[in-house]
């Protein structure tokens, strides 16, 4: 079941682009499979791991590689997996509508597919090489979903930062989970934890930073959290659903995941801390200066992904209840607004804030949605974002290190992102109806019903926390380790948190008052944008450099470089790693007749070399062949030998009927020219003559040579032990080598019949 | 005789890249000619030479007669002389077309005509 | 040599050379020989045809055109590779039926591919 839970969208991914270049009119219903997945994550949740703990099954992979797909479903993974599939749903049906008409539609939803199958299997692979394949391949999708107006010369820049930058993130994982391999002899993050004490193992500080380099990029911490805005250039349900409520929580995810593994030291829970709190602050702020909706919302998932890491390092099961329930309300909230802010953008063409007003008019069911959600994001009781932000405060309060700074930082930040949630969900809505706005309906059904139902499940989680306590207590024990009942409820009394959340009320209110002038506090520059593209510029001017004193257009050119530098490579291996050869038992004894058959060979070489007219270098080159097909014979190769004997015979008659229609071969390049190139052949050859004479004289007997004489007569049925490798044991390459003949075969045969054609035609 | 054989690969070597910095196609052709046979001498000296029995097993015994040659360069000797073989020809023809369509078969002035 | 001479040769020549050639492919699991060497001997013989009755003559001598020899050819090792998979191994594995094997086919299908790509190669030049 697990399996098919993951690997069911990469199926249905081109089924996806069929009915969406067939059927364009009913490409919603393809929301009904995440919808079916969803709810068969709900029903393992629920009748599997809530009785008989986490179930894991097993595909073979390659399994000599140590790569099979293992899922592990605990409750942690089920919750993010259902906050994959309940999303996913909801924002294919709402695509349906956003993009009706694009002609491209079935590359996004492809895309789109593909990416929620590496997004459950990153939430539910066990193996951690696995874990990493479908990282990348979420990075990968980002990617091609980022730059899907690849029209648009910004919208390919920020998928490249982005691809950049969580690639880099991806290669840290893996070189992390190699190390951890290493560490703990096992694959399976499930067995990892059990792993013993890892903090003191020599690795463990490599491990961390690796994994915190990986975490950090994907989930858009300081300093890598600029390209989060830049991937806004994606279509909006995109937006709202790799960049604000799945994938870039799969760094939080993994941090969350490798808690039993790698957590409870100081490094890692004052890292999580200072970066976490840090990239709080930095959001949130930013958040409440920007105008453009989209970057409002980026900004203020930046500042929430900042809060999630910061949870997990304060690491306390209160911590990861509040962690758990803070990523669930984030996920309803802002998955809504950043449709209500598509389809702001869809009716009246702008996602700027300061042209637009008075839709509540126009879009009446879109206001609703947006109310409810920012309602949650401000948290007002009443909506789960309450929940959430009452927890991540009390979390703060009672956490071990600096609790009173931990809170004051928390209360700050979420007061400018309530400020941000008043901006995008109540702004466009109250007061005049803008110019803009004029022209404004109430966006299609498909696009209105997304973000109403994901904003009504948060006020029906807050009016019924019961329904979702189970499944809380269970993924936060994915985190600790060690499950403990979770009983949140609306009203736990007057408490020290109920004050900082009513304080956060009253700073939301004052603080969007000034607005206007929270705006015009917005720094000059962005810093780390041009951090990022500076070396990236700079690479390309090296390049730029260098490619031309490289690159002349001369294909003698290209054969030079690449003589002289395999040549000198070959020389100084000889010469540094050599050494000088041990001569194995005794050389052979050159014969007479020998003798006269190599200089045979030598002179119609030079000749070709020399030779002036094409005829002369044909036969000397024929001279050659038939040659070392002698020197074949006398080595005990006969089959060697009769295949270049009668090759031979046929390359001559092919440069017979070829050198029909060339002339001679007089001299094109000058005398000095030719007097360097013959240098650089000259010595190159003997570089080469030294290798031979290295490698044919050192004593190292060949293993493969026993072994195939051993088996041919036994396992090949053959005596001839050169024919059953090409026809048995190496038959693949055999199959290639026949395959590439036959492209060449067929290359001649249409080259020489396009020729004939020209030749009519003109 | 290996050294012998070392020489004699030099000098296809040295003959054959010289052939391949020259302006004519054909020439080019020609020195990837002698290339491939200096290579598959080298190999077949990597492999150690023995002056003697084919690996071929005999019936009368069901052994190899013992010195043998070693099988495996010689099979993958066996595969470049083809693959040399196909590589020669399409190459050949290609260098044909080229002069056909551009009246000129150097190297050096194919980028020009081409562009014309 | 004059033509005349040549040409009636290659005549009596051919048909022995198609046999040397069979003979070869079909002795090259135990001794010296094989698919490759047979199928240059015959391309070879055809070759000689080309030149010395002309190219029309060679191909009515051939029967089959050249190309779909190469294309029957890589079929035939395919299929062999493919009957392995079909008796649950992983492909081209070769199979045994008391003497004969599936490398034998496999041969089969190198000798034809190399009929096929030398004589589409010097046949189509030849008519150049």
């Amino acid at each position: 079941m697990l399996s098919f839970l993951v690997l069911s969208p990469f199926v249905l991914a081109p089924v996806a682009a069929y009915v969406g270049g067939r059927w364009p009119s009913q490409v919603r219903w393809l929301a009904l499979w995440p919808a079916g997945l969803a709810l068969l994550a709900e029903h393992l949740l629920r009748t599997q791991v809530a009785v008989g703990g986490p179930i894991t099954t097993a595909l073979p992979w390659a399994a000599p590689l140590g790569l099979t797909l293992q899922f592990h479903a605990d409750g942690l993974a089920l919750v993010f997996a259902l906050m994959i599939t309940v999303i996913g749903a909801l924002v294919v049906w709402y695509a349906s509508a956003y993009l009706a008409g694009h002609r491209d539609l079935p590359r996004l939803l492809t895309a789109l597919f593909l990416f929620m199958g590496a997004m459950l299997g990153v939430a539910l692979s066990d193996n951690l090489f696995a874990l990493f394949v479908f990282w990348e391949l979420t990075g990968f999708t980002s990617y091609l979903l980022i730059g899907f107006e690849h029209d648009d010369a910004a919208a390919r820049r920020a998928a490249m930062q982005a691809f950049v930058l969580t690639g880099a993130g991806g290669l840290a994982l893996l070189a992390g989970a190699t190390l951890l391999v290493q560490a703990t002899g096992t694959t399976a993050l499930s067995e990892m934890a059990r792993a013993g004490d890892l903090a003191s193992h020599p690795v463990y500080v490599w491990a961390v930073v690796l994994f915190f380099a990986a975490a950090f990029t994907k989930s858009a911490q300081v300093p890598f959290h600029f390209w989060l805005p830049g991937a806004m250039a994606a279509p909006t349900p995109i937006s709202a659903y790799l960049h604000s409520a799945t994938m870039v929580k799969a760094g939080v995810y993994l941090l969350a995941r490798m808690t039993p593994v790698l957590g409870g030291t100081d490094l890692w829970s004052n890292t999580l801390l200072v970066v976490g709190g840090t990239t709080m602050v930095v959001g949130a702020w930013r958040a409440v200066q920007e105008t453009d909706l989209k970057r409002v919302l980026a900004y203020t998932t930046v500042a929430a992904l900042g809060a999630l890491v910061l949870m997990i390092g304060i690491g306390t099961q209160g911590a990861a209840v509040a962690a758990i329930v803070y990523m669930i309300a984030h996920a309803s909230y802002k998955g809504s607004l950043f449709m209500v802010v598509g389809a702001i953008d869809h009716e009246t063409g702008t996602r700027d804030v300061t042209r637009l007003g008075g839709l509540r008019q126009k879009m009446p069911l879109t206001a609703l949605a947006a109310a409810l959600a920012a309602a949650s994001m401000v948290g007002l009781p009443f909506f789960f974002g309450f929940f959430g932000k009452e927890l991540f405060y009390e979390a703060g309060w009672t956490s071990a290190r600096a609790p009173g700074l931990l809170l004051g930082v928390s209360v700050a930040a979420s007061a400018l992102m309530g400020v941000a949630a008043l901006t995008a969900g109540v702004g466009p809505f109250v007061g005049r109806l803008s110019e803009v706005g004029e022209r404004a309906h109430e966006a299609p059904r498909a696009m209105w019903t997304g973000p109403l139902s994901l904003a009504g499940a948060g006020v029906i989680f807050a009016l019924a926390p019961g329904i979702i306590n189970g499944p809380i207590g269970l993924a936060a024990a994915g985190i600790t380790g060690a499950y403990q009942d979770v009983h949140i409820v609306l009203w736990h009394g007057f408490t020290p948190v109920l004050g900082f959340s009513a304080l956060t009320l009253l700073l939301v209110a004052g603080l969007y008052s000034q607005r206007h002038r929270l705006r015009q506090l917005r720094p000059a520059s962005v810093g780390s944008d041009r951090i990022f593209w500076g070396p990236l510029r700079a690479l390309e001017r090296v390049s730029e450099a260098v490619s031309p004193a490289l690159y002349r257009g001369s294909i003698r050119g290209y054969v030079l470089v690449l003589i002289v530098a395999t040549g000198g490579l070959l020389a100084a291996a000889l010469l540094v790693g050599g050494g000088a050869p041990v001569p194995r038992g005794g050389l052979v004894p050159p014969r007479a007749f020998e003798l006269v058959m190599v200089t045979v060979i030598c002179v119609a070489a030079l000749a070709a070399a020399r030779a002036t007219s094409s005829m002369r270098a044909v036969l000397a080159l024929g001279t050659v062949g038939y040659g070392v097909a002698l020197l074949f014979v006398t080595y005990g190769a006969p089959d060697l030998a009769m295949t270049q004997f009668s090759v031979e015979t046929l390359t001559v008659v092919i440069f017979v009927l070829v050198f029909r229609m060339f002339g001679s071969f007089d001299h094109l390049s000058s005398r000095l020219v030719r007097l360097r190139d013959a240098i650089v052949a000259g010595v190159v050859g003997a570089v080469i003559s030294a290798l031979v004479l290295f490698v044919g004289t050192a004593d190292e007997p060949s293993r493969l040579a026993d072994f195939f004489a051993e088996a041919a007569p036994t396992l090949g049925h053959g005596r001839n032990v050169v024919n059953v490798i090409l026809v048995d044991f190496r038959a693949f390459d055999t199959m290639g080598e026949i395959t590439v003949l036959a492209v060449a075969a067929i290359g001649v045969h249409a080259l020489l019949r396009i020729g004939a054609q020209e030749r009519r035609n003109s | 005789m290996e050294v012998v054989f070392a020489i004699t690969s030099g000098v296809l070597y040295a003959t054959g890249l010289y052939l391949m910095l020259r302006r004519r196609l054909a020439q080019i052709i020609i020195g990837i000619g002698l290339l491939s046979n200096g290579t598959n001498l080298l190999i077949f000296a990597a492999g150690g030479l023995t002056r003697s029995n084919p690996p071929v097993v005999s019936e009368a015994t069901g052994q190899l007669q013992v010195p043998y040659a070693d099988p495996v360069p010689q099979a993958l000797i066996l595969t470049a002389i083809v693959i040399g073989f196909g590589v020669i020809a399409f190459s050949l023809v290609l260098a044909h077309r080229v002069h056909q369509s551009l009246g000129t078969d150097d190297v050096d002035d194919i980028g020009t005509e081409a562009r014309r | 040599m004059s033509p005349l001479i040549l040409r009636t040769a290659t005549r009596v020549l051919m048909p022995l050379m198609v046999l040397f050639a069979l003979f070869m492919l079909v002795r090259g699991h135990n001794d010296p020989g094989g698919g490759f060497v047979g199928g240059l001997v015959v391309s070879a013989a055809y070759a000689l045809l080309a030149f010395t009755s002309g190219v029309a003559e060679a191909r009515r001598a051939l029967i089959v055109d050249p190309e779909r020899l190469l294309g029957v050819g890589l079929l035939v090792a395919l299929f062999t590779g493919l009957s392995s998979a079909l008796a649950g191994e992983p492909f081209l594995t070769a199979l045994w039926w008391g003497g004969l094997g599936s490398p034998l086919f496999f041969d089969i299908g190198v000798f034809l591919v190399v009929i096929g790509v030398v004589l589409t190669m010097t046949f189509t030049l030849a008519e150049d």
